[in-house]
């Protein structure tokens, strides 16, 4: 009887061992999906294969996506716009507070020109990540391919991957003009391997533009006219090359690429620019990231875009903590006719705020008292900028979902504008035409040029530039396109980050990270200059 | 019986000193596999031949050998042993005696344990033991301590023991195990005494074995603490004095405007006075003094006005600073805990249960542990055949855990901003005549440094912010269920064969709630936000084991053990958040209603593995030990999945052979080596989580504009495979005049390859690392053990105890493709050096204009930050650690004492370079380190201080270089015990058979280069912007019926 007992036991055991090997093929639920997982997916329904492309965007908000390489969390690291945030804190529009609240202090005091800056980290993972997305997607569908859908996704990725070149050549290279021969960065071809990678050096600025240019010129090729908000289009392809072409002063085709590109679409009013705005897709955008208020970087809180950059935000660090301004002297320029006085808030002599855009009679509950939005918390530093509207134009929102504009025909029209003015085929008074065209009609109904000579035209455009697109990102690759100095003594910058730098100074240019040059050494880094002094001038 | 002489029947009974019968002994014939175990009433049978010699031994007591000497009837007394389990110590899949084992494992008594007045028991291991190293972060009631065995082995993988609890792997929360319920621990620390385990003892085994009843009759235990907690480390030398601080900002502001703007001493005494209530240029944000108008608060000389007084009114409120820190810490903080156990055996069973509650307060309210604790532990012979039991156990945790205790720079961390920030902010508001203001709602009203509750001012430093009053009304609790079962039946085949079947179930399940208050600090903006996460973690672990023991012609003992062995995991995880809370007590989601946000996802892991080990001696002189593993793991592509382990072991008793039986003083004298190989499949990200899939590239998904976006999240390498561990282990084991001198002194050297290592790619391909095995790293080094009975009678015994590791770190192989060396950030990886070394800008020292410098390659100075060269600091993990200790007992009074120590390292002391800070300002309002005094000012010779000058704009002063490693030697006073056993002959009239009085002081003092460094952080850096640890000082009572 017992040896039966026994004899089950054993069996009971050794059934035991049997049963379980095929649990070893585990596989996650939710957080993340493999390869494999997708693969299934894709097979029955082929529609989802999509969601493989929208990533090109998706990663231009992703919140957090080098925390797992940096090993710790940023919380400037919340997608493009933090690129344009650092860029626009390394020149002279946009002083904010030299604080330790402020997330781009290094770059206002531009200490992030080293081989170990988080930030430089950031900038140079973020482009390339997104490079290297485009890449897969253009591995995957051929050139020769004849299905619409895919050669629609093939263009999307060629045109962001020169998105990607055309901000990197600017970052790590002084302009294209007399700089053609040096070193810029490294090109993937979308076949490289990762061993082909740790041995690829920098190529010339010249051949990153001929890649740009050879890449935009196939997106536009085969890029439908028009497609989903936020997604890349043919026009969004123009204005990409319109953006290289003026680099590269061909002016011509710089002016032909941004009349294509602004075919349709139609710049803000008057009447539109005449309260705090640019926070959803309209038809003046061309390409911008869409928000959700259900994506990670809105659920964050405070690590996004408008957290920093729009001062009628119910929950950010604008304004009171790292709130950003306009240059004071900048602001000093604006004529009082024009609209665009209105975006930035001042205090007149009793200290009363003056701020024609910015609706007074707002107030808000907080804390249990009404507060007027002139009395609100720290709005104490003059020049705040009141551009950009909160989310739903709803003042005090603390839902940071507003859309991020990453081209708008405005900036078409100015390309435009400066190609036909300093065009052989075209004149400044061609070229003064079409600005006074602009502005008169959308901003300032007094606006007249009086630029007699290229070089007053080219400043009176920058000038527009400066305000117009002042905070979207454009303004560093301007004083690098244009080798403008950068003044910031005797203006509203904190005397900590004040200094007078000249053109083409040697801390422009970026610093490749070590992670790159390390390994792969044949990725030579820009010479490391020393960092601007509090009060320095040329 | 097997030939040999002719047998006779004996037998006898075992008692302990008490005359209580020990049910359970074992009594062997020595030289033999044969013996027995005592049933009830600890009487035994057997049979041996007349001239034999029983060895009788018992957990928890000294073994005693009985020569037969002819006679039928033993009766043995068994004394109790403080170093009884010396004799037979757990090891992997069961026990051993010690004498036979050939692998290298240390074993902490329960004594050692229980004297500790810990919340997890990892934080009880610090000293106790060589080549057990113990750091930790964070001093919040409750959280694990760091433990690592013989070292780093891993890059990227993890170095976590395995924790094995009674015989199978464990997997709920370590502080969710009463330590009143640990009768041992065994640290494994060779591969011989680990490969078994395979896939997961790569870095070291730590069994923990819970009590068993140990007399026939019921004994009862009882034993309540009482005491109080406060900070163990101290804060770090800073200014306290307002003034004196005001002076030093007035110094980095007049030092900048004389030597930039080219003021003279008066026009900079204005200048400050136009800029230190601002936020700018190095001002301070806040008023606190009081002194006539027209005048400044910093004269012309640098000092401050003789008629300023502290205390500012300006509108409705008065301006005084606070000592932030005695506000807040050293209140109350009341730790308790009372056990309650009640264990005995009989022929037939063997039970042990407890109770336990705990409640330790830490030393921040808020911060509170409490745990429910309860274990029922019985085995039963339920046949001849088959023995079977269970050990159930089952914890309640409440953890009230204040978020962001441990991060630097977070305005939430009350250790971060009492330590950093400036003598002269207030921490309350306060009314002009001087009292605490109130709210509308009858909170106190603190002060958050911004305009947001009507204050003129804004602090400079972490404005915004008041961790006071996120700590009275912010809430964050997590409440663990941790129900952990052991059950298993054993049938005894034939003859010495015997089949085991162990099922292990831990379920660890935490609900986390956490509330940040709709009235004061950041969330109010949004109304508050309420956050709730469930976890849920299952995991199922099956072990069948086949045992054989046997001896052949009496003095070929073999033991052999086949098995298999299988583990199923399952993490599950929800979570939840809400914003705009309705009432602000109640932390559910269903309490806030705007921006909803919700995840869930799970996670599962699997392992199985077949393994065999074989044990032979002969004559109890010479041991051989093997084992074997075949282990896979579904972390690996089904390609690479299974890997093979195991190790081989020899040792020799020497003091058995006859040459040296007839010496007298020599008690054991035993030498052993192994070797072995194990495996490691822990990959954790970067981030520090686990990798459950590093093979596969993953991808997230996302939601744009509506659509389904997939991206790449994870570069995964299909390839990948075990990382492998081959370790040496030799040793000496000895005992000299009955214990007066005993110990062990072991050689190892442990080689990690194939590593499992992020290997850095280059960032343009678009991800920045994947996983590859790669490379080599050596740990080797030398653990000695010495223990010593200098003086034991009847009522005086006095041991000393001390251990010793010496420890050498080596990258033996880098990948090829990084020509040797590997630079990250702070860090350097060179192959042939430590893998603990920096690569960091070196001082040198300060200028003929005061401002830092740092070396160029070409050994000169630079005052440029970013353009000086980085240079490796060499080695900087303390070569030597352990602890010591002394125990005496005399009379019925019982005292001991422990230290930990560590010698011979260095650690980067983040809190002192933020503490030298120049005043700039990102970092105005930020306290200083005295040694600010000592910065070079205006008219001082160059070379007449290392310390930097105080300006506003020298934004590089205090950034990272070798000038902030310090030396991270410690000595620790881990613990100081005093005890009063009333004798036994007062106490046995009230039927109580032990009552001990005692005082318990734990994490007494620590000793260190300088105020405040605590380098039992980490082996690279520390910080005071972490929960600091915490000392306790109990009174208890111990009572057994």
């Amino acid at each position: 009887m017992k040896t039966i007992y026994k004899l089950i036991a054993i069996a009971f055991g050794a059934l035991a061992v049997a049963a379980c090997s095929d649990d070893l093929d585990t596989r996650p639920e939710g957080d993340t999906m493999t390869e494999d997982q997708k693969k299934e997916i894709y097979e029955q329904n082929p529609e989802k294969l999509e969601a493989d492309v929208l990533s090109l965007y998706s990663s231009m908000i992703e919140l957090l996506a080098i925390e797992d390489w940096y090993g710790g969390q940023l919380h400037f690291d919340f997608g493009y716009a933090a690129v344009m945030l650092m860029m626009d804190s390394w020149g002279q529009d946009m002083p904010s507070e030299d604080s330790s609240y402020n997330w781009f202090a290094s770059s206002q005091d531009m200490t992030d020109r080293t081989q170990t800056s988080p930030l430089g980290y950031f900038i140079w993972n973020n482009l390339y990540k997104q490079l290297g997305l485009a890449n897969q997607v253009i591995a995957t569908v051929p050139a020769e391919s004849e299905d619409a859908p895919s050669l629609n996704f093939r263009g999307q990725a060629l045109a962001v991957r020169a998105f990607d070149y055309l901000n990197l050549v600017q970052l790590y290279q002084y302009t294209y003009v007399g700089h053609e021969n040096e070193l810029a960065v490294p090109i993937i071809a979308e076949t490289m391997t990762n061993d082909e990678a740790k041995n690829n050096p920098r190529a010339t600025v010249a051949e990153v533009y001929e890649q740009i240019l050879s890449d935009l010129k196939e997106a536009i090729a085969i890029l439908p006219e028009t497609g989903v908000s936020g997604q890349v289009n043919r026009k969004v392809a123009y204005g990409l090359r319109a953006r290289a072409h003026l680099l590269m002063q061909n002016y011509d085709q710089a002016y032909d690429d941004a009349v294509e590109a602004a075919k349709g679409y139609l710049p803000y009013s008057i009447a539109e620019v005449s309260k705090p705005s640019f926070n959803a897709f309209n038809h003046a955008w061309l390409w911008g990231n869409v928000i959700s208020e259900t994506n990670d970087v809105v659920l964050s809180g405070i690590v996004n875009f408008p957290a920093h950059m729009c001062s009628f935000t119910g929950n950010g660090y604008s304004p009171g903590y790292s709130g950003r301004y306009i240059n004071s002297q900048l602001y000093s320029r604006i004529p009082d006719t024009d609209v665009r006085k209105g975006w930035w808030a001042t205090v007149d002599e009793d200290g009363q705020w003056v701020a024609p855009n910015v609706d007074w009679t707002w107030a808000i509950t907080y804390n249990g008292s009404a507060y007027n939005i002139a009395e609100w918390e720290d709005w104490q530093a003059p020049y705040l900028n009141v551009k950009f509207g909160a989310y739903n134009d709803l003042y005090d929102n603390a839902t940071n979902a507003c859309d991020i504009p990453l081209m708008r025909v405005e900036e078409m029209l100015l390309i435009q504008a400066e190609a036909k003015g300093l065009s052989q085929n075209g004149s400044v008074a061609e070229g003064k035409a079409i600005l006074e065209s602009f502005v008169q009609t959308y901003r300032d109904p007094s606006y007249t040029c009086t630029a007699s000579s290229k070089e007053e035209f080219i400043d009176a455009v920058w000038f527009q530039r400066r305000i117009e697109l002042w905070g979207e990102g454009q303004s560093w690759f301007d004083i690098m396109r244009l080798k403008k100095p950068v003044h910031r003594l005797g203006t509203n910058f904190e005397s900590t980050v004040a200094w007078n730098l000249p053109a083409e100074a040697s801390i422009f240019p970026l610093i490749i990270p070590e992670a790159e040059t390390n390994v792969n050494p044949a990725c030579t880094n820009n010479p490391i200059a020393a960092a601007p002094q509090a009060g320095q001038t040329y | 019986m097997f030939v040999g002489a002719q047998n006779r029947q004996i037998s006898g009974t075992v008692a302990n000193p008490e005359g209580q019968p020990i049910v359970g002994a074992t009594v062997v014939v020595d030289g033999t596999s044969a013996g027995t175990t005592t049933g009830s009433n600890g009487k035994f049978t057997l049979a041996a031949p007349a001239d034999a010699t029983l060895t009788v031994s018992f957990i928890g007591y000294q073994s005693q050998q009985i020569p037969v000497a002819g006679k039928t009837s033993l009766d043995v007394v068994l004394a109790e042993d403080t170093q009884a389990i010396d004799d037979v110590i757990v090891v992997a899949y069961g026990t051993t005696k010690k004498e036979a084992f050939t692998g290298s494992a240390s074993v902490i008594k329960t004594d050692d344990i229980a004297k500790r007045q810990v919340s997890n028991v990892t934080n009880a291991l610090s000293g106790v033991t060589s080549g057990v190293q113990v750091t930790s972060t964070n001093g919040q009631p409750g959280t694990d301590a760091t433990v690592r065995i013989r070292g780093i082995g891993s890059f990227s993988a993890s170095n976590k023991p395995l924790y094995v609890v009674d015989g199978v792997p464990y997997d709920g929360q370590i502080s969710s195990i009463n330590t009143a319920d640990i009768e041992s621990l065994t640290v494994l620390k060779d591969a011989a005494a680990s490969a078994i385990y395979g896939a997961r003892g790569a870095n070291g085994v730590i069994l923990i074995t819970t009590k068993r009843g140990k007399s026939s009759e019921a004994v009862i235990t009882v034993d309540a603490k009482w005491g109080s907690n406060s900070r163990a480390v101290p804060q770090y030398d800073v200014i306290t004095d307002p003034g004196q601080y005001m002076e030093l900002v007035g110094q980095s502001m007049s030092t900048y405007a004389q030597l930039l703007r080219g003021f003279t001493p008066e026009q900079a005494a204005q200048y400050i006075e136009k800029n230190v209530y601002t936020n700018s240029a190095g001002g301070v944000g806040y008023r606190v003094f009081d002194y006539p108008e027209g005048e400044t608060l910093i004269g012309a000389d640098g000092k401050l006005n003789p008629n300023a007084t502290l205390g500012y009114v300006n509108g409705d409120y008065l301006f005084l600073p606070d000592n932030w820190y005695d506000e807040l810490f050293d209140k109350g903080n009341l730790r308790q805990e009372y056990n309650v156990s009640i264990s005995g055996n009989s022929d037939k069973i063997n039970y042990y249960a407890s109770l336990g509650y705990l409640d330790d307060s830490g030393i921040m309210s808020n911060s509170g542990f409490t745990r429910y604790s309860t274990r029922l532990k019985a085995d039963y012979q339920a046949k001849k055949w088959l023995k079977f039991g269970a050990n159930v156990s089952y914890s309640n945790v409440e953890n009230n855990n204040p978020t962001n205790q441990t991060s630097s720079g977070s305005s939430a961390n009350i250790f971060y901003l009492t330590g950093m920030i400036a003598p002269i902010y207030p921490l309350y508001i306060r009314n002009a005549e001087g009292s605490v203001a109130k709210d509308s709602h009858g909170y106190t009203m603190y002060d958050f440094g911004d305009t947001s509750t009507g204050m003129p001012y804004k602090r400079t430093f972490m404005s915004g912010s008041n961790p006071a009053s996120m700590w009275e009304l912010d809430k964050a609790t997590y409440t663990y269920d941790d129900f952990s079962s052991r059950y298993y039946a054993t049938v005894d085949i034939y003859k010495g064969l015997k089949f085991t079947y162990n099922l292990g179930v831990d379920l660890s399940a935490y609900r986390y709630q956490r509330l940040y208050n709709p009235y004061y600090g950041q969330y109010s903006k949004v109304g508050g936000v309420i956050y709730v996460a469930n976890k849920r973690e299952l995991a199922l672990n099956q072990q069948q084991l086949l045992n054989y023991s046997g001896t052949f012609a009496d003095k070929h003992n073999i033991d052999i053990l086949v098995g298999h062995e299988t583990y199923k995991w399952k993490r599950s995880y929800l979570q939840g958040g809400r914003e705009k809370i309705f009432n602000p007590n109640v932390v559910e989601l269903n309490n806030a209603i705007s921006q909803q946000s919700n995840d869930s996802y799970t996670d599962n892991y699997f392992t199985e593995g077949y393994f065999a080990q074989v044990n032979y001696d002969f004559d109890g002189k010479y041991f051989i030990s093997g084992s074997y593993r075949r282990d896979a793991s579904s972390r690996f592509h089904k390609d690479h999945r299974w890997g093979d382990f195991g190790s081989v072991g020899a040792s020799w008793i020497l003091s058995k052979e006859n040459f040296l039986s007839g010496a007298e003083w020599l008690d054991l004298l035993k030498i052993k080596a192994s070797y072995g190989v194990q495996g490691n499949d822990n990959l954790l990200y970067q981030t520090g989580e686990t990798n459950y899939y590093p093979y596969a590239d993953q991808y997230t998904l996302s939601q744009l504009d509506g659509s389904f976006a997939t991206a790449l999240s994870y570069k995964g390498n299909k390839d990948i495979t075990w990382e492998t561990s081959h370790s040496i282990n030799a040793g000496v084991e000895f005992s000299f005049w009955q214990g007066r001198l005993a110990g062990n002194v072991e050689y190892f050297n442990r080689r990690t390859s194939d590593m499992l290592y992020y290997m850095p790619s280059p960032n343009s391909i678009g991800y920045a690392y994947y996983p590859t095995n790669v490379g080599s790293v050596r740990n080797s080094g030398v653990e000695i053990d010495l223990n010593s009975t200098v003086f034991r009678t009847k009522n005086v015994t006095w041991t000393l105890n001390a251990n010793l590791t010496y420890l050498k770190n080596k990258i033996i192989k880098l990948d090829e493709s990084l020509g040797g060396e590997w630079i990250d950030g702070s860090r350097i990886y060179r192959e042939g050096e430590s893998m603990y070394q920096l690569y960091l800008r070196k001082y040198a020292g300060v200028n003929e204009n005061g401002q830092s410098t740092w070396y160029l390659a070409d050994g000169s100075a630079t005052t440029e930050y970013a353009q000086a060269d980085r240079f490796t600091t060499g080695d900087i993990l303390p070569k030597v650690y352990g602890g010591f200790g002394t125990t005496l007992e005399f009379f019925g009074i019982d005292f001991s004492i422990a230290f930990a120590y560590q010698l011979g390292g260095k650690v980067y002391d983040n809190t002192y370079a933020s503490l030298m800070h120049a005043g700039t300002a990102q970092t105005a309002g930020s306290n200083w380190h005295k040694d600010i005094l000592r910065a070079w000012k205006i008219g001082d010779e160059a070379g007449s201080t290392d310390v930097p000058r105080l300006y506003t704009s020298d934004t590089n002063t205090n950034s990272m270089s070798d000038r902030f490693l310090i030396s991270s030697n410690y000595l620790d006073i881990t613990n100081i015990t005093l005890g009063y056993t009333l004798p036994s002959s007062w106490t046995r009239k009230v039927h109580i058979s032990k009552l001990r009085l005692y005082m318990a002081a734990d994490n007494v003092a620590l000793f260190t280069k300088r105020q405040g460094l605590d380098p039992r952080q980490s082996y690279t850096a520390a910080g005071s912007y972490r929960y600091a640890p915490i000392r306790t000082i109990s009174g208890g009572i111990n009572l057994t019926f």
